[in-house]
């Protein structure tokens, strides 16, 4: 999936691209079936970042994938490897720096515990119907026949 | 241990945070911990090994980054439980009323914290540095061997400290402080392990297999240790 915004106009406005690598962020993580996808737009309240990407992992071992994967993604899409991480070998909250963009890739019970999005209530959500219908389906399918259990 | 709402008003968050030496962490510590989670309803447990002075030990324990590593061989796979590095990276002296202050800033208001330990441990409390802040920062679970007697609190703590408890109406074995945290006494299944012996088993060359996890026993012969009286 092309990103390349250079060579727009006058140049691409920073917002639009931070937004669009946490779009496309979210979009990495799906490809690794995190779950509970949530994108903040923090830019008018602190100057951290402009926007927050959260999401979840079932394990430990999925959250480090999830990071993983969006580390390996954004350095081949965007030659922009992160700034830093940390928590990635505890793996039950791991913040990877990508400047502009914060990811947090939580498991479940500390996503529960910290309630991020409740500490930034006041940003606004960013909701994009692609990334919905795609969490949707990166879901685990229930399954409808009772053969799909069987081994 | 049944499972009730005992411990958590429903809804409630609360962390456990597991208090000891861990000189080795064994099977009994695990259970203990698993079986106070459920309980408790805690959304983990978190092992914290203290790093305690020398000094003030009759025998020096191991060091702390061998005791934070078979922690961490004991909990893996566990989702529910951790190991806390707190102690371990904190230089100088550990206390844990400390400990207790930066995690009750490090959490969100609305989530409790548990400090789990057991009775030897709390028998000793008032030796502690600045003990009776500890009930403002924390509830407390008092794990104890099945049939154990529990001592009056007053033979525990000061008097002055004691005054501040009253019995919790709400379940048997609680006291509530007056500042809203709860002692809770709590049997744990029995699991006769005593790390002090299975280090003396282990420098006599006594097999403590089925005692401590598999991968914690690797660990212990790969570094050789509790093997010969340490020096450090």
């Amino acid at each position: 999936m092309s990103t390349t915004k250079a060579g727009d106009g006058g140049g691409p406005s920073p917002t639009n691209d931070a937004k669009e690598k946490a779009l496309l962020c979210a979009r990495w993580a799906l490809e690794k079936k995190a779950h509970g996808i949530a994108i903040l737009n923090i830019g008018a309240l602190t100057p951290i970042a402009e926007y927050f990407l959260i999401c979840s992992g079932r394990s430990v071992r999925q959250t480090q994938a999830i990071v993983e994967h969006i580390r390996t993604r954004l350095k081949q899409e965007l030659k922009e490897p992160p700034l830093g991480v940390e928590g990635e070998r505890e793996g039950c909250w791991i913040l990877l720096d990508c400047n502009d963009v914060i990811v947090h890739v939580f498991d479940e019970p500390t996503r529960e515990v910290y309630r991020l999005e409740k500490l930034w209530s006041d940003a606004p959500r960013v909701t994009d119907p692609d990334i919905l219908e795609e969490e949707e389906k990166a879901a685990a399918p229930w399954p409808e026949e009772e053969e799909d259990w069987e081994d | 241990m049944k499972k009730s709402s005992q411990g958590a008003p429903p809804g409630s968050k609360g962390v456990g945070l597991f208090g000891g030496t861990f000189d080795p962490v064994h099977h009994g510590h695990l259970r203990a911990g698993e079986e106070i989670r459920q309980a408790f309803s805690l959304s983990w447990v978190e092992f914290l090994p203290a790093r305690i002075p020398p000094h003030k030990t009759d025998q020096p324990l191991t060091d702390i980054g061998h005791r934070v590593a078979m922690l961490r061989l004991a909990v893996d796979g566990n989702p529910y439980f951790r190991v806390s590095e707190v102690e371990a990276t904190r230089e100088g002296m550990s206390y844990l009323v400390d400990t207790l202050k930066a995690y009750r800033e490090h959490y969100p208001s609305d989530v409790s914290m548990y400090f789990i330990m057991g009775m030897d441990s709390f028998q000793e409390i008032a030796t502690w540095h600045r003990y009776s802040e500890l009930f403002s920062l924390s509830h407390f679970i008092v794990i104890t061997r099945p049939g154990y007697e529990r001592p009056e609190l007053s033979e525990v703590v000061s008097q002055d400290v004691a005054s501040h408890f009253a019995p919790y109406g709400g379940e048997s074995d609680c006291l509530e402080h007056t500042g809203g945290h709860r002692i809770y006494f709590r049997e744990t299944t029995l699991l006769d392990v005593a790390a002090s012996r299975l280090r003396t088993w282990i420098r006599e060359e006594r097999s403590v297999r089925y005692l401590i996890p598999e991968r914690v026993w690797d660990y212990v012969q790969e570094n050789g240790l509790y093997a010969n009286t340490r020096k450090d």
